[in-house]
Formats: structure tokens, sequence, C-alpha cells
């Protein structure tokens, strides 16, 4: 059955133990495909359900926490909240927010390889995984990786798990590096007049502040909002939000509210903090700082008719969010972005109205308010996937309702394409494991160096092989 | 099995032929200087390349294939595992020529370099910028991005700021059959299966990388390091885990046992006191405000675990003499045979204790000496055994030694090499680790990328001992 429209999936088989679920993927083959089924959480923002889904939570697997080892091993099923509940008591915790409020569970949070808003400061989800123990499309159990730190037995199967998208294999357990939860929490926002003012100002930063864990933006009219939060040892927080703060206060191109103050929002500390904060600048820390993130969530999530990510390199992030700007013009569109990852979520309203800002508002009536308004957005995609590839970036459709981008493929052909459809055809020929196949890009012509190369070698009488876009394997 | 000489002609010709005699060594005494490592074990290449940019090694590559040779691509040559070792002969792709750090983006916190930038150039060539490369293995004045990349090296700081494969973000990869393909780069989450992490540590198996791009980052602000001495080894590990239950990560937490102190006094005189069971080596790093505060905590934990003696540098050249001794293990352990056996284990940090004092229990079965030195925080062992190749009594004993040393390390939950490879010498041990499942998914893999063997044959991963 393939993925549809609609809720929830046709079917959802729950096996009760490691040999039920063997013998389920075993009496797959030759049928449409199973996907992995956690929360739903990343389904839902496809917006697309698998046709048969495998429900992991019957699965008898229990946690292993190590705090001496700073490790945890956990059973895919569980939610990133039921994960936190295990190591708050322990002053320790897993710092990837999926963005979900802990909701995602933690096979499909490392299935779709979500890095969260620190992935500025502590790196990929991959990073944070050391072992998995997973269940092969043919139903063969594998431990790949375990609680070791380091490990370079065999090749890294276990990060190319990890963003695997359920094709390759059916995670069952994970054993993820855990941390000590941060001394201080502090979050600053500041508004700017244009994303170009916005990386000037923030570049710099980056470079001193070694607990800057994130920096969001978020679309405000022409302007972008900043959101930075900085976390770790106090001293070395609260020092360097000050200066942060300081810097921030006196770039160009930060839009000060009339009579200088702070929003409204601002919880400032004492000390530094409080002479730091307004002018342009709010600190925040504790629930005021929840209530910052927990917004930037909401819009995130919000209902759409179509979600875009858009990546380049992170100093060209202004030129890819005008570029957005000028795609979308006259529509409601909202833009989250990885501020020093140049990564953007562009979201296109379901409901009519995107929360992107001041000059956003109003748009609506003119563009993709509702699944039926939003045909016709295929043309935009098009148009902004060649401005972001012509930055040396790509552009993935991440969730569009039916008819909104028509049969555009959400995912780029690439020159590379073959290597995936190659190591899909390792971890599972009889393709049982569709997963969120509808994201893996396609095979593409080689790389004009492989034809140049290519050509090189032909030139000088060498009858090799024509390089590149070999997907035969399948 | 010797390549038919007809052939092994035809493919010097053509390789003479595209790059010129001055980039192909046909003279075995040439091609002599390409047939070992750190290891000891030689085997030349029946020829040796050097490129000098992605389409010469592609070329090169292609014309391998059409003549059927296997094909090696080195670097620095510092592999301890044998990865880099020509065991079935063909070509060896001599990468040190290629390199150029093509770019410094310190806006972007990149580097883009080619394989064959030593680390250490690539350290130079940063710290102007007020950047830095985190992986440093020991060999970091040698050794090559592109072999670090290769092996997936580690080194003491990998504690803090993680291994090779954390900070490789792109690939140019020159595959089996000549093409050339770009995988991931500066942009993140980019669309597809991570290749890049499978490429990183596949030890020249899968393709031959020819430009990497990677993540730089900022140096600390403030390094401090200190020397704590202990009269037993276990308080000296159980401070390692006191240290990260009070919320510090160190950049460094080395450990040095009795054995390897002895050694290094010995040779290198780096001051350490020979009657001490153990010495631990740490360094925090970070920002200034918080750095004095974690070496404070470093240096209570210490005291409060009865270090009887402890060294804080206060100085950069204190520095560089507490990190003498360290520097110094490997090559003092040289000095006490013809051959230094090193081996590379990593548990679960918690079983590190366990490990060593496996170790020394099987030294004491087979009559050799065992000495350790330890990235600590990381649970990451080396033994080093010295020992002398010509007799084979004591060959057969260290080997025997080296196998129960890997079967204890399995039964701990660790792993057979946490930065050295696999390479050829540990590759008959891998499944030990592995499972022939598991073995045979990664060797399916390997064909998958190249089927017919020719990538660095007879290393990293095997075909397992039984049909899966």
């Amino acid at each position: 059955m393939p993925e549809g429209g609609t809720t929830a999936p046709q079917a959802i088989l729950q096996p009760a133990g490691l040999d039920e679920l063997a013998r389920l993927l075993r009496e797959a083959r030759g049928g449409p495909g199973l996907a992995p089924w956690g929360a739903g959480s990343q389904w839902a923002r496809w917006g697309r359900v698998p046709g048969a889904a495998l429900d992991l939570r019957a699965l008898p697997v229990e946690p292993r926490l190590s705090a001496a080892n700073l490790t945890v091993t956990v059973p895919a099923c569980w939610r990133l909240e039921e994960l936190d509940a295990l190591l708050a008591p322990h002053g320790l915790w897993y710092p990837i927010d999926t963005g979900d409020g802990g909701a995602a569970t933690v096979g499909g949070h490392l299935a779709a390889a979500t890095s969260g808003i620190r992935r500025t400061g502590l790196g990929p989800a991959r990073d944070w995984v050391l072992g998995m123990r997973a269940v092969l499309a043919d139903g063969r159990e594998v431990r790949i990786g375990g609680e070791m730190i380091k490990n370079v037995a065999g090749y890294n199967l276990h990060r190319v798990l990890v963003g695997s998208l359920g094709m390759l294999a059916v995670l069952v357990e994970a054993t993820l590096r855990i941390a000590p939860r941060p001394e201080r929490h502090v979050t600053l926002r500041a508004r700017f007049e244009t994303p170009a003012a916005a990386w000037g100002a923030l570049s710099p930063l980056r470079r001193r502040a070694s607990t800057l864990v994130a920096a969001e933006w978020l679309r405000a009219g022409d302007g972008v909002e900043v959101l930075l939060a900085f976390e770790g040892p106090a001293r070395a927080v609260d020092h360097q939000a000050a200066e942060a703060a300081r810097e921030i206060r006196s770039a160009a191109g930060l839009a000060v509210p009339a009579g200088g103050g702070d929003g409204g929002a601002a919880a400032a500390r004492g000390g530094d903090m409080a002479v730091y904060g307004g002018e342009g600048v709010t600190v925040v820390e504790g629930d005021a700082a929840a209530v910052l993130w927990d917004a930037r969530r909401e819009r995130l999530l919000s209902p759409a008719a179509l979600r875009l990510r858009a990546g380049v390199r992170p100093s060209d992030l202004p030129r890819l969010w005008a570029a957005v700007a000028e795609v979308f013009a006259g529509r409601p569109w909202d833009g989250i972005a990885r501020g020093y990852g140049g990564v953007v979520e562009i979201v296109v309203p379901a409901g009519g109205d995107a929360a992107g800002g001041d000059s956003a508002r109003g748009e609506a009536s003119r563009g993709a308010g509702q699944p039926g308004e939003a045909a016709g957005c295929a043309a935009l995609v098009l148009d902004l996937r060649r401005r972001a590839e012509a930055l040396g970036g790509y552009l993935q459709v991440r969730g569009a309702l039916p008819g909104t981008v028509e049969d555009l493929p959400w995912t780029s052909a690439s020159p590379d394409g073959h290597l995936h459809r190659r190591l899909k055809a390792v971890f599972d020929p009889a393709g049982v494991l569709a997963g969120a196949h509808f994201l893996l890009p396609e095979p593409a012509e080689p790389a004009a160096a492989a034809a140049a190369a290519a050509g090189a070698a032909t030139a000088r009488g060498i009858a090799g092989e024509k390089g590149g876009s070999a997907g035969g394997n399948l | 099995m010797a390549l038919p000489p007809d052939r092994l002609e035809a493919a010097h010709r053509a390789l003479v032929e595209r790059f010129g005699p001055d980039r192909v060594l046909t003279d075995f005494r040439d091609r002599m200087a390409y047939a070992y490592d750190a290891t000891g074990i030689k085997y030349p290449p029946d020829v040796v390349v050097f490129p000098l940019s992605t389409e010469d090694a592609a070329d090169a590559v292609r014309i391998a294939a059409h003549h059927g040779l296997p094909i090696v691509a080195r670097g620095g040559g510092t592999n301890i595992s044998g990865g880099t070792v020509p065991i079935r002969g063909g070509l060896c792709l001599a990468l040190n020529r290629m390199d150029r750090i093509l770019d410094i983006d310190p806006e972007n916190h990149t580097a883009t370099v080619q394989p064959g930038v030593r680390n250490l150039a690539l350290q130079e060539a940063l710290k102007p910028h007020g950047f830095f490369f985190a992986p440093d293995p020991s060999s970091h004045r040698v050794s090559t991005i592109g072999g670090n990349a290769g092996e997936n090296a580690g080194g003491p700081h990998c504690l803090k700021y993680g291994v090779t494969v954390n900070h490789v973000l792109g690939l140019t990869l020159v595959l089996a059959d000549g093409s050339v393909v770009r995988l991931g780069g500066p942009e993140q989450d980019r669309p597809g299966f991570d290749l890049v992490s499978l490429l990183v540590g596949s030890e020249g198996t899968l393709g031959i990388i020819t430009e990497l791009v990677v993540r730089i980052l900022p140096l600390p602000a403030e390094v401090r390091t200190l020397l704590a001495v202990f009269d037993d080894l276990e308080v000296a590990m159980r401070t390692v885990s006191d240290i990260i239950a009070a919320r510090v990560v160190p950049a460094t937490m080395e450990l040095l046992d009795r054995g390897t102190i002895e050694v290094v006094e010995r040779f290198a005189r780096a001051g350490y006191p020979e009657d001490a069971e153990a010495v631990l080596l740490i360094e925090v790093d970070g920002p200034q405000e918080s750095v004095a505060e974690e070496l404070d905590r470093v240096e209570a934990i210490c005291r409060r675990n009865g270090a009887r003696d402890l060294r804080i540098a206060q100085s950069e050249a204190e520095r560089e003499a507490l990190w003498l001794g360290r520097r110094a293990a490997y090559g003092a352990a040289g000095r006490l045979s013809a051959y230094v056996w090193t081996q590379d284990v990593t548990v679960p940090r918690d079983r590190l204790v366990e490990m060593l004092r496996a170790c020394q229990a099987i030294g004491r079965k087979y009559g050799i000496r065992i000495i350790s030195v330890a990235h600590a925080g990381d649970g990451n062992l080396h033994p080093l055994v010295a020992y002398d190749p010509q007799d084979a009594d004591q060959v057969r004993r260290v080997k025997a030694a080296d196998r129960e040393i890997l079967e204890a390390c399995v039964a701990l939950g660790g792993s057979i090499s946490g930065e050295h490879g696999i390479g050829h010498d540990k590759l008959p041990n891998l499944e030990l680790q592995l499972g022939p499942d598991l073995l045979g998914l990664m060797w399916s893999v390997r064909r998958a990328f190249d089927p017919d063997l020719r990538l660095n044959p007879g290393k990293a991963v095997a075909a397992p001992s039984r049909n899966v």
C-alpha cells in the first residue's frame, strides 16, 4: 500500500518479540514495503503515512544506564521524554532537542536524524550514537558499535543507520552518549532588519562564545529575529552571554524597539546580565527562555501545506533567505533557520496565515492558504531549488499536502545517488523496508570531474568502464 | 598471487605514458620505501604513482583497474595495523604530494585540503587564523589528513572533541572504477544516507579520498595542564571517573602505568616518579571564565583520592615538559627491543581497570612484559610489548597473548581497535567482535563499492568465516 494522506497507517504490525519481528520481515518480501513507526511525528510533518507500519512498543527491551561511562542504552520505541525522565534524576541528559517536546521516539529521531537546535554547539545526532541493535530486512539481528567511546573495527554502519529513514534496518535499541545537564542556560533574543545584518553581527560571536549551543533565526517581516542559547558552566555562560549582548547591541542593522525596551519578556538576572538587557537585546533564562523556544517550535510545527528544507554554506544563509523571500513574494511563508548551519526550514501554512511576521500577514488570501490553494507550488519549489543549487546547496521537500508539488521529486537527483541505491540493495535487496523512500535522492549523471576524468583516460586509449551512475545493483 | 609479468609491464607503460617517469616508481629499491608501515611487515607494491590531483588519481585507478592491479592509497605510512602495506602488490597511490591546503574558511569554520596534507601542517596553517583541527593522533607530525580519515584516527584530545569522523564534512572520492563523486560538504543535512561516515574509517577499501572538507574549531582561550601521581592504579582510574562525574570534560586524560613510567624515565627523563603506580596527565581547556574553575575541581578530586603529587604547568614550557613523558612513551618502549607491538583496544570507560588487569595477567601467563598507556577518558588502552622478531618462541607467545588481549576486550564489551584500524594485522580477529552476520553485512557493503575487491585487498573487512 503506498503512502497516502491519511492520518494513520492502514495496517500496523506490533511484534511481541524479536523472533516475531524477524518473521514479519521475512513474510513481507514481495509486498508493498514496511515502515518502522514510532510516534509518527516525522510522518505527520511529511504529510505521508506508510501503508503498513511496524510498531515496536511491545518488544521487550530494558534500558541500561551507565552514569560512570556517560552512556545509556534504550529501546528505540522509547520517547525522548521517557529517556529524559530516566536521566534527569542523575543530573544527566541526552542533549538533542528534536523540536517536538520529547514526543518523538529514539528510533524515529535517529532514523530521521533530527539534530535539533543544539546542533550548532553539540554536533549532529549521529555524533551522539555509539551503537545500535537492529534487525535487518531478512530478519537477522545485528549489534553495531557498542558502549565504547572509540571504535574503528569495521565500517561506521551505526552512523549510516542514523538518517537512514527506516529504509536499511529496523532499529530496536540504541546506545547513546549522554552528558551532565548544563549548570546554566541563558537565551538572547534580538531582531535584525535584514538577514545579512544578522549574519554580520552573529558570525564573529561564534568564534569566541564556546558556550553558544544554538542560534536560530525566525522570520520577522523583512528581517529576522534571532534566538541564541548559551549553556554550560555558569560563569562562562554569564560572561559570554553578556559579552554577546554587548556586541549585538552595537551591531549595525539591529532593530531596536521604540524606547529601547526589551520587549517585555526579559527576566534579566542581577549583575552584568541586567546591564546588557534591553536596547534591542533581550536576555532571559528559565521559564521566560522556554517560552521563546516553545514559540519557535510551534512555528516550525504549525499546520503546513508545504514544508521545505534548504541548505547552503552557512555564510550564504542571507542570500538563500533572500532567495526564499523572492520566490515566495506575495505568499505567506515562515522561515526558521539554523543560523550557523546554513539550513532553513520553510513553512507554507495550511491555515491561511504564516507566523513569519508583519509583512507576511494579510498575504494569505493570495497564497497557499488552503490545501487546494497550495497547488501549483511545484514551480516555486523548482525555482527555489535552482537558486539553492546555484549557491552550492540543496532544497528538499519535507512535507506536502496532496497536489501541492504534483509529481515533483522531493529530493533532487544526485551524482552520488547510485551509491545510496547500492547501499539500500545491500541492506534490503528484497525491498522489504520502504521507509521514507521519497526522501532519498535518485541517481544523476556523474559529476563533471568524473566525466572529465573518464574523458581524459579514454583519450589515452584506456578501455575502462563508464564511470558514474551505475545504479544497476538495484 | 603475483601478477603476470606482461600485465604488469603493460600497466607500467600506461602509467609512465600518463604521468611521466618522474611520477612513477618501478625500481625495486624505490618501491621498498612504500612496502611497510609501523607494523614492520613488508610487501612492496609493483608500481608507485604520485598523483597531484583528483583527475590524476582517477586516471591511475582506471589504468590499474584496466590491467587488474590491486590499489593501495598511502599517505604518511604511519599506520600501525598494516593498513597501507600492499600485501598483494599492485599499485601504490602515494598521495603525499597532494599536499595543498586548498581553502581555510574561518567564517564557515571549515578547511578544504588535499589528502596528503600533514596533520601538523594543517594545524600550523590554522593557528594564525585562531583555529585548530581536533584529531591529533600521536603521528600528527607525519600522518596525513587523508590517512587520518581513512583510519578514523583519534588522539589524546578525543575525549572532548571526538575522532576524525566527527570532523569530516565532505569528501571527493575516486571509486574503484575510476569515477569521481563528491559526498557531503559544508552544507549541513544533505539528503541521503551518510556516506561520508561510511567512508571515514574504511581504510581505503571503498574509494580513494582525494579531497576533504573538514570542520575546524576555534582555539580555546585557555589551556591548563596537570600531572597527578598515584600509588594505586585503580585509584588513578577512579579519579578519571570522578572527574567525569563532577561535570568536567577535560580535553585530555592520559594514563601511564608503572611499567611505562619506568621505561620513559630511563630514556626520556621526563621527571615522572619511577616508583609511582600511575600518572594521569590531564588537560582542561575552554573559556578563561570556566577553565580555572574546572582545574580547581580536578585538583580537588585528585587530592581527595590521594594523589601524592600534583604538578600544574605555569607556562607553555612547563606544559611541554609534562607532556614529554607521554609523547616519549612509544619511542622509549621501542628502545627495549627490536620491535614494539602496539595494541589498541577500547572498553567502556568504567571497565578500563579490568582491561588493564587482564593485560597484566596475560603478560604474566606468557612470560612477556606488557606496559600500558591509555587515553583513559575514552577507555582506550594501548598495551605495548617489546619483542624480538627473530625469537620464534617469543613471537609465538606474543601472538598468543595478543589474541587473548583481544578476547578479553571483547568480553568486556569493547572494541578490538579504538583508533589504529583493523588493517591487515587485526583482520583475522575482527569476527571476534562483529560476529558473522555483521561482518557479512560489511563485506557486502565493500563488494557493492568495489565488486572486484581491487581497493586495498586484505584489509579492514573480510568475508565472514561462514556463509551468511
